[in-house]
């Protein structure tokens, strides 16, 4: 009988995660937002391939995603993919995000956290871009809470152009409090509800790793209008209210 | 066809308009409008001069339009609740020649317009009369109307309408199967036929299919509820603030009984006061969709099943799109800009082609500057105007969305939310709101935490301002930037 998808990841990750922290100066925080049992969506920003082994490696408990069938085609990939937590994804059949989704849908069904990217492809400009509606879609489905994820310097280790990465640099991965869709379902007006909830997942993401957020998909050109990358300082206090309301 | 060709056909005996109870059949109105075509060239107006008139929802005001543009003279609506510094910039920047008005304005504009302006005022009460004349022929395609847009700022921009605009989305209104306009509709013009609603939809769409519209200058609710019942009314049109004015009124709950289709536009319908409105009246409103510069009717809910918080679907003949900044349509259920196409499209605006260049492109396409949202079965709600967005972070906040759940905190009457310029972050969420009588007003944090409980943090406010009374137009729209 088949083993379960993942099966290899957390007996894997107790021998990875001493050498990680040797290898790279880790940051990882906020990993109490992560529940203990039960489903979550877990919902980073996409800087390098790494970010999918990092933040998968790292989560206190296991953690799926889906990949591209072309892994089971190859041998080095073909058993160690799925048994680290890799969904593979079959493109032939049609739809593939509609597949990605049910895929993602059964695997929060059986309580997993569950790895998926808003924007739905690795920035190749720094910017922070506009997050795709699935992650949406899949929360008000399967009720799973979403956690945003800001993942700072994961491209540093290994940028895209790199086939191997660069040891001894900082990365940060920072859990964000999750984000509960049920709210959404008592809203009068549902017209924009999948943009509201992915607007306010990238928002968070955007605290967490301290990006530029463009209104654009990754990969569209960007507006003439765009501001220059800042970095902002993470830690900085988060939005609140203006000390003193003004009245009139 | 054309607006002269308007009132060839219907019966001489039925009832056009009424006005303080006194009626004026489609017989007499034919006469009135030919009489006063050669009473207006008595006046020195020739055909294609621009003729401004100061419209009213009276009889006189009704008449004089139908008379100039059927003598294929430009009629040129201007709203009597413009300060009279901005109806003399109007008049000047369109260059009218003669300014038509009746009481109980005429004098103080005699003064205001006719100097500097140079413009001839010309009383139309009584109208100016002569022997009766037949109407001219102008083509379809001649400029037969102009209207100042609403609510904007900077200076103001004239839509220039077609006899072919104005007729065509007559011909989509009366398109549609059900809740159809008959010989036997009687329409409120609670609009002011100043407005594009008000003149092409309430007043001419009614005329066209020689139904009966009563007018009515000034919303009051008792005047609302009494002319209902005494004509028998059956549809009228409004704004958000009269429906809030109705049913925080005294007028019974069966005051809508027989009427069919009560319409909603201009500004966006919050979902709590179309339920409000349903609870009280039993009646579930109808919000539309429209522009002066598209004739006006864009989306409407006739024939189709009322959606809430949506503004129905396009009418027949007219083509919508939502798009993002590279003028792609975008997916479904994502926003965009609301991009018009059809018939009703107006011209361009009088003497400004920069301003006409930037709405309106090569293909037909006028952009709206509203953002609005399809949903896959083709209803389309509004979400803001372009220009109230609010980009916090980058982030976009529709001050709609904000308001909307303002608006359901019991400390809480009524609202408007703006963004104020902020060094951190772009700009800030700011929340003006009126409270209810006797209420104490809220605080700052308790807003918050109510709209944390339902809103993403970045659309929250981060500033409060009680105020006594929100800006509202005449057109019902409320005026952001006065609070800016």
């Amino acid at each position: 009988m088949a083993r379960d998808t993942g099966w290899l990841q957390q007996p894997m990750m107790r021998v990875m995660k001493p050498l990680m922290h040797r290898m790279w100066n880790l940051d990882i925080t906020g990993l109490d937002n992560i529940p203990a049992v039960g489903p979550a969506l877990l919902a980073p920003n996409h800087l390098s391939f790494l970010d999918s082994p990092f933040t998968m490696s790292l989560m206190p408990r296991r953690t799926l995603a889906v990949g591209k069938a072309e892994y089971m085609d190859d041998w080095k990939t073909k058993y160690f993919f799925p048994a680290t937590g890799m969904i593979p994804l079959d493109r032939s059949g049609g739809d593939a995000s509609q597949v990605a989704l049910d895929a993602a849908a059964a695997a929060l069904k059986r309580g997993d956290l569950f790895l998926i990217y808003p924007e739905g492809t690795r920035t190749r400009d720094g910017y922070l871009h506009k997050g795709k509606t699935g992650v949406a879609r899949l929360a008000l489905r399967t009720g799973a809470p979403i956690i945003p994820i800001g993942l700072v310097g994961t491209d540093r280790i290994q940028p895209p152009d790199r086939t191997m990465p660069k040891f001894g640099e900082a990365c940060g991965i920072h859990v964000g409090r999750p984000i509960d869709v049920s709210r959404y379902r008592n809203r009068v007006d549902d017209r924009l509800i999948l943009r509201q909830i992915t607007d306010e997942v990238m928002f968070e993401i955007g605290e967490l790793s301290g990006q530029t957020y463009v209104d654009v998909y990754s990969g569209e050109e960007l507006p003439d209008d765009t501001p220059p990358i800042t970095p902002q300082d993470r830690t900085a206090a988060p939005l609140e209210p203006a000390p003193a309301a003004t009245s009139a | 066809m054309t607006l002269a060709r308007l009132l060839d056909t219907q019966p001489d005996d039925a009832v056009a308009l009424i006005e303080d109870g006194e009626s004026t059949t489609y017989g007499e109105l034919r006469d009135l409008v030919a009489r006063t075509r050669s009473g207006l060239t008595a006046a020195g107006v020739v055909p294609r001069d621009r003729v401004a008139v100061v419209c009213t929802n009276t009889r006189a005001a009704a008449v004089s339009v139908l008379a100039a543009t059927s003598a294929d003279m430009i009629a040129v609506l201007l709203d009597p609740n413009c300060a009279l510094a901005e109806l003399r910039e109007q008049v000047e920047t369109i260059g009218a020649a003669h300014v038509l008005t009746g009481t109980p304005v005429d004098d103080d504009l005699h003064t205001n317009i006719s100097s500097p302006a140079g413009a001839a005022v010309v009383g139309i009460d009584p109208l100016p009369d002569g022997p009766a004349v037949a109407a001219a022929t102008p083509g379809d395609d001649d400029l037969a109307v102009m209207l100042f847009t609403s609510g904007t700022a900077g200076s103001p921009k004239a839509a220039m309408l077609s006899h072919r605009n104005l007729t065509s989305n007559q011909e989509a209104i009366v398109a549609t199967d059900d809740s159809r306009l008959t010989p036997d509709s009687v329409v409120l013009a609670t609009i002011p036929i100043s407005h594009m609603y008000g003149f092409n939809v309430s007043l001419l769409t009614t005329l066209r299919v020689g139904g009966t519209v009563v007018l009515t200058t000034g919303f009051q609710t008792s005047t609302c509820v009494e002319l209902i019942k005494t004509h028998g009314v059956d549809r009228f049109a409004g704004v958000p603030p009269m429906w809030r004015a109705l049913i925080d009124s005294p007028a019974p709950d069966d005051a809508f009984e027989g009427v069919i289709r009560i319409a909603s536009g201009a500004s966006a319908l919050h979902p709590r006061l179309w339920k409000e409105f349903k609870e009280r009246f039993g009646v579930e409103l109808q919000e539309g969709y429209g522009l002066t510069e598209t004739s006006p009717a864009v989306t409407s809910h006739i024939g189709i099943p009322v959606r809430a918080g949506t503004v129905g679907k396009p009418v027949p003949g007219v083509e919508v799109k939502v798009v993002d900044h590279d003028g792609n349509a975008v997916p479904f259920d994502d926003s965009g800009e609301i991009m018009v196409r059809g018939p009703g499209v107006f011209l361009g605006y009088w003497e400004n082609e920069e301003a006409t260049k930037a709405v309106l492109d090569d293909d037909g396409w006028l952009a709206t500057r509203d953002i609005g949202v399809f949903s896959e079965d083709g209803y389309l709600a509004l979400v803001d105007r372009a220009k109230d967005l609010i980009i916090v972070s980058g982030f976009n906040v529709y001050p709609f969305e904000v308001e909307t759940v303002l608006v359901q905190h019991p400390k809480v009457q009524q609202t408007v939310v703006i963004g104020r310029d902020d060094d951190r972050r772009g700009e800030r969420v700011v929340a003006f709101v009126t409270v209810p009588d006797g209420s104490e007003p809220p605080e700052l944090d308790e807003l918050v935490d109510f709209c944390r409980e339902r809103l993403a943090r970045y659309k929250c406010p981060t500033e409060l301002e009680i105020v006594t009374e929100l800006p509202i137009g005449t057109s019902g729209k409320t005026q952001r930037r006065k609070l800016s």
